[in-house]
């Protein structure tokens, strides 16, 4: 894997200890049966703590995305225990597992996931509504959001009269905007060029990172790596290092 | 999320208004297609409204009202006999041809009606007295006798023509429900229809007849059925069998129907193909929103709301298209087009049919949808 000047290293210091917002244990995912079974994961650990944003990285195919969904509860495992913000996923049932994620999971997608005929405050306002709330304060709460990532003039544009890195923010508005706990970002610069990027990159880490909220990325653009506190690099459905990134190399 | 499946529907305007134009289609067809149908039906039994009295008896073998089966002059005396009977009058219904004084001729139903109480006459007289019908000669038309005869300025009132070369005289023209054959009808007094046909054995086409207060017709008819033998119907079931006979015994009723279940069809297939595209074409998006916590059922919701909505208003603009279209074409009542709330209902459940079924695969696809999909 290409690495920048943001090599990760092994800490010198043992951390203290901090509260684990997501616990993998054991996970195995397979696809396919029989003969073409595939399987993807090969029983993870990790552990990803509250206030740090987590950098998910590795070759092609060696099971990234595969992890993300299954810790954002969007596929079901083969074996193994996920606890996520003091819930076990796997014993959840499906519709409190949906529950689970609509009021404490965001989500940011590489492809930004937008609906076109909707505005960009209307965009954002989508996991409100998907709780119950009333259409004026999810709107309301929307357009705030929007603010806050840089776009309080755009707020009643379509997506498709905004520019990808714009599209993004309304989308990291959206992600944000039910105030989750955990922030799951697949590849979200690789629809973008280098410093739209880096920009996605640096609010995805001052507004979704908090001391009660933790973000997991995944990314194979190690332009992006300085934003992290951790990577963990997967290949061939395993880990094989989790490495503090040293945040003087990123001055 | 109502508000969002609403605006997911119309922000597709390409596919909002293709299912729209598919069901606007499939109900404007299957109205317009039932309409004419059934109005077809009500002139197939016109001759039955027009006359519009409660009991009609006749010989027990008849089809039809307009297959006659003459039956004995007697007949008027048995049913008055019959206890429940307020009153029974003859009726003469026969098909004659008239020569214009051009040389023209036509063909007529010739209808007489029972002189001393004119029963059976139409409710509407649009030119001169009916009751002039009473003076020597006098004949009475319905207004598609003068349509079908030459129009206003060939006849008219005063207009003289020959029914088997005896003298005819227009005294009226009446409003009539046109007939299924689209036969002119020319009135006249029981005694002068008699003279006019050529002379036959029988000559009594029908007897007319009315229930005593307090009675109903059905009882009063089994009573008739039962005393003299004849064949005695209500005015609606004599009505319904005339339906019935022209359903069996012509290829209208296939026809009609194969045009409406091809409208249901057509509708069914544009609807349904669309609908699933829509809902193909939106699966990303579908996707994000399972994995933002929308459930299946929430996205079946918004499903079904897009499907009904564009359902409902297709069907608000198919109904007021074919209304349209009989409000001009059946104007005056030149064609038949009876559009019934029973039509329009029917059409309600069956549109409701093709939007659940549309839905129901879009549905289907969603369930199976893993939330997954959107980090592919």
């Amino acid at each position: 894997m290409p690495m920048n000047d943001h090599t990760p290293t092994q800490s010198p210091v043992p951390e203290p200890p901090r509260a684990a917002a997501v616990q993998v244990r054991g996970l195995v995912k397979s696809f396919g049966a029989g003969e073409t079974t595939v399987t993807v994961l090969k029983g993870i650990d990790l552990d990803v703590y509250f206030g740090e944003l987590l950098l998910l990285v590795g070759e092609s195919g060696g099971g990234k995305t595969t992890l993300l969904s299954a810790i954002a509860g969007i596929l079901d495992i083969d074996a193994g225990t996920l606890d996520v913000l003091g819930a076990s996923l796997t014993q959840l049932p499906p519709n409190a597992r949906t529950r689970f994620r609509g009021q404490r999971m965001g989500f940011i997608f590489q492809q930004f996931n937008l609906l076109p005929s909707l505005t960009a405050a209307e965009n954002v306002a989508i996991p409100l509504l998907i709780q119950g709330l009333r259409k004026k304060e999810a709107l309301s709460r929307g357009r705030l959001m929007l603010e806050r990532v840089g776009l309080g003039d755009r707020t009643e544009f379509l997506p498709r009269n905004l520019s990808g890195g714009q599209q993004q923010r309304v989308a990291i508005a959206r992600a944000l905007v039910n105030d989750p706990q955990l922030l799951v970002c697949d590849e979200p610069t690789a629809a973008l060029d280098g410093p739209n990027g880096q920009k996605i990159m640096e609010l995805i880490r001052d507004v979704g990172r908090a001391p009660d909220r933790c973000v997991i990325v995944v990314t194979h653009d190690s332009r992006v790596f300085q934003f992290g506190d951790r990577m963990a690099e997967l290949t061939d459905g395993r880990i094989v290092g989790i490495h503090p990134i040293q945040k003087e190399a990123t001055a | 999320m109502s508000y969002v499946a609403l605006k997911m529907l119309f922000g597709d305007r390409a596919k909002y208004l293709m299912l729209l134009c598919g069901l606007t289609f499939a109900v404007m067809l299957i109205v317009q297609q039932g309409s004419i149908f059934w109005g077809l039906m009500m002139w197939s039994q016109s001759s039955v409204s027009n006359i519009n009295v409660p009991i009609w008896v006749t010989d027990p073998g008849i089809g039809q009202v307009d297959e006659v089966k003459p039956i004995a002059d007697t007949a008027v005396d048995r049913v008055r006999s019959v206890p429940g009977v307020e009153w029974a009058v003859p009726l003469y219904k026969g098909v004659l041809r008239a020569r214009l004084s051009s040389g023209d001729y036509h063909q007529i139903t010739l209808t007489g009606l029972d002189a001393s109480t004119l029963i059976g006459r139409p409710a509407e007289v649009l030119e001169g007295r009916f009751e002039d019908i009473l003076q020597p000669d006098a004949v009475v038309l319905d207004q598609w006798a003068v349509e079908r005869m030459g129009g206003p300025a060939v006849i008219t009132i005063g207009t003289v023509f020959e029914l088997n070369d005896k003298l005819a005289r227009v005294v009226a023209i009446a409003k009539t429900q046109k007939n299924f054959t689209n036969i002119p009808v020319v009135y006249t007094t029981y005694d002068r229809a008699i003279r006019y046909v050529p002379r036959e054995r029988r000559t009594l086409s029908y007897v007319l007849a009315k229930a005593k207060d307090g009675l109903t017709e059905a009882e009063v008819t089994a009573r008739i059925q039962a005393q003299t033998g004849l064949g005695a119907f209500t005015a609606q079931d004599f009505g319904w069998k005339t339906i019935s006979w022209v359903l069996k015994n012509t290829g209208i009723g296939i026809n009609f129907g194969t045009t409406i279940l091809l409208g249901f069809i057509v509708g069914m297939a544009i609807a349904g193909q669309t609908f699933y595209l829509f809902t193909v074409e939106n699966l990303r998006q579908f996707g994000a929103l399972k994995a933002m916590g929308a459930s299946t059922f929430t996205l079946a919701r918004m499903i079904l709301l897009q499907a009904f909505t564009v359902g409902f208003t297709g069907y608000g603009i198919g109904i007021g298209l074919a209304t349209g279209f009989g409000f001009l074409s059946a104007k005056g009542g030149g064609l038949p087009f009876v559009e019934t709330w029973q039509l329009l209902l029917v059409v309600l459940i069956a549109l409701l049919g093709i939007c659940a079924s549309s839905a129901l695969i879009s549905i289907v696809k969603l369930a199976r949808l893993e939330p997954a999909i959107v980090f592919r």
